[in-house]
């Protein structure tokens, strides 16, 4: 049976070239970065190279401001409270968007439960956050607007340029989430006027256990995690040596590969869409429609009277790997707060799945699902009560 | 690479990649709900009654593979005779 990956906004594969990076520093270069002889040296200089390259992939003006991190929910989590310790004394207000990620929503209500209150910008029914609305929502005790690069869920592509010039201007502190997007569209810490980005490897080709935290010089941020010294008393607790070396590696050939990813993956995602969207009736795309306001490997799509679990188990019995929002067997059953931010029915946000390419898929594995789940969701509709 | 390992076990997907019992029964004596698309699954079930007895029970569901499972289990579903 074929085997289709449509899962790359979860995981994807660890590139050759990044393992052998990484591979050294498993059992031979196996010192500790804070230890002062060859071995520990060794170690320091592999990470500070991997330092270089991921601040020359996102544009930073030195490699001094990157953290890296354990994954992107630690950067999150340093991101929002970091600088709602670092700036308690300018106010207790923040300001983000309704479809942020849950690590940074959680981390925002960790801060409610402490004396701080949080504004949520709405968004577009395409999942669009407004810069009025950041505007609006603004008030003269805050210090923190975070609004992602790309939804996680339904790859709308967000203002962030703008929004970062309204920080700018206000004086308040610009964090953006660039998970989603980051290995697949530009990151540019410059252009975007963030004090502080966000984004982990794994989602582009890079191992898992490691996160990067871009903090802009001027950037105020109190650690949270609390020991010893390591990046610059940024972060505590020993680094991840292999994992960092490979998330350098692989923002390096991030940089170097990313149009042809984007393209590659756009076309696909056109072909899959206009596929889908011919052999099922009754068939919604969640976001911006495939074109320059959506991520360019992602669908998110809804088919009507089909829930995403019974959904997902199909695919995955015909060697399909989608993802799905609410199941009983995944983490929660609730219908995701995205599709309940841009508006969408409830039903339909029980049906949800979300179809991410990757460089490894071909025009075959697209025609084999276009193909393969209309029968799965003819399967469905057909037990389902009307 | 180690066999898949299933999200299910072995009876629960045979359930629910094999379903019995789905559909409506004709002119049913009784029909029940349950459930809120919205906010979870929703299972539908009419019967057959004679002289106090259920003589044919169907369903329908939206829902996971656990209640498609559920559903074809369930004693109504399961009640001819009962």
């Amino acid at each position: 049976m074929r085997q289709v990956y449509l899962d790359h906004q979860s995981a994807t594969p660890v590139l050759p070239e990044v393992l052998e990076a990484m591979k050294p520093f498993f059992a031979g270069a196996y010192g500790n970065p804070s230890s002062l002889h060859r071995h520990g040296l060794l170690a320091r200089d592999a990470i500070a190279r991997a330092r270089e390259q991921v601040a020359a992939f996102i544009n930073a003006e030195s490699p001094d401001e990157i953290i890296f991190t354990s994954d992107g929910t630690e950067s999150a989590n340093l991101a929002v409270k970091g600088t709602a310790a670092a700036r308690r004394r300018d106010g207790n207000h923040l300001v983000i968007s309704a479809t942020e990620h849950p690590a940074v929503i959680a981390s925002a209500e960790f801060l409610e439960s402490r004396g701080f209150a949080c504004a949520r910008a709405p968004v577009d029914g395409r999942g669009l956050v407004d810069p009025g609305g950041i505007r609006a929502a603004i008030t003269d005790k805050t210090i923190l607007i975070a609004v992602h690069h790309v939804n996680h869920e339904i790859g709308a592509i967000q203002p962030v340029r703008e929004i970062g010039a309204l920080a700018r201007e206000r004086g308040i502190a610009f964090y953006v989430d660039a998970e989603a997007g980051a290995g697949w569209l530009p990151v540019d810490a410059r252009d975007w006027n963030a004090g502080l980005i966000s984004f982990s490897p794994h989602r582009f080709y890079g191992p898992k256990g490691v996160g990067v935290l871009y903090q802009n010089r001027r950037a105020r941020l109190e650690a949270i995690l609390h020991g010893g010294g390591q990046e610059n008393g940024r972060r505590a607790g020993v680094e991840n040596v292999p994992a960092i070396v490979g998330a350098g590696a692989a923002a390096e050939i991030a940089g170097r590969d990313l149009e042809r990813r984007r393209a590659h993956c756009a076309r696909l995602q056109r072909r899959l869409w206009d596929g889908l969207r011919a052999g099922i009736p009754r068939l919604k795309l969640n976001g911006p429609e495939p074109g320059p306001g959506r991520h360019p490997a992602t669908l998110n799509i809804s088919a009507e009277l089909t829930e995403g679990e019974a959904q997902l188990l199909l695919c995955d019995m015909r060697g399909i790997a989608v993802s799905g929002g609410s199941s009983c067997m995944s983490r929660s059953r609730n219908i995701s707060h995205v599709l309940a931010a841009i508006g969408l029915d409830p039903a339909l946000a029980r049906g949800n799945i979300v179809m991410s390419l990757g460089m490894d898929n071909t025009e075959e594995d697209v025609d084999y699902v276009i193909e393969t789940y209309p029968k799965i969701v003819a399967k469905l509709r057909a037990l389902s009560p009307s | 690479m180690s066999p898949a390992p299933a999200l299910y076990n072995p009876t629960v997907l045979d359930h629910f990649l094999n379903p019995r019992n789905v559909g409506d029964v004709p002119e049913p004596e009784a029909m029940g709900r349950a459930g809120e698309p919205a906010r979870g699954d929703t299972m539908r079930l009419s019967l057959r009654i004679r002289r106090g007895r259920i003589v044919d029970a169907r369903f329908r569901t939206f829902g996971c593979a656990a209640l498609e499972d559920y559903d074809n289990r369930h004693p109504a579903a399961r009640a001819p005779g009962r």
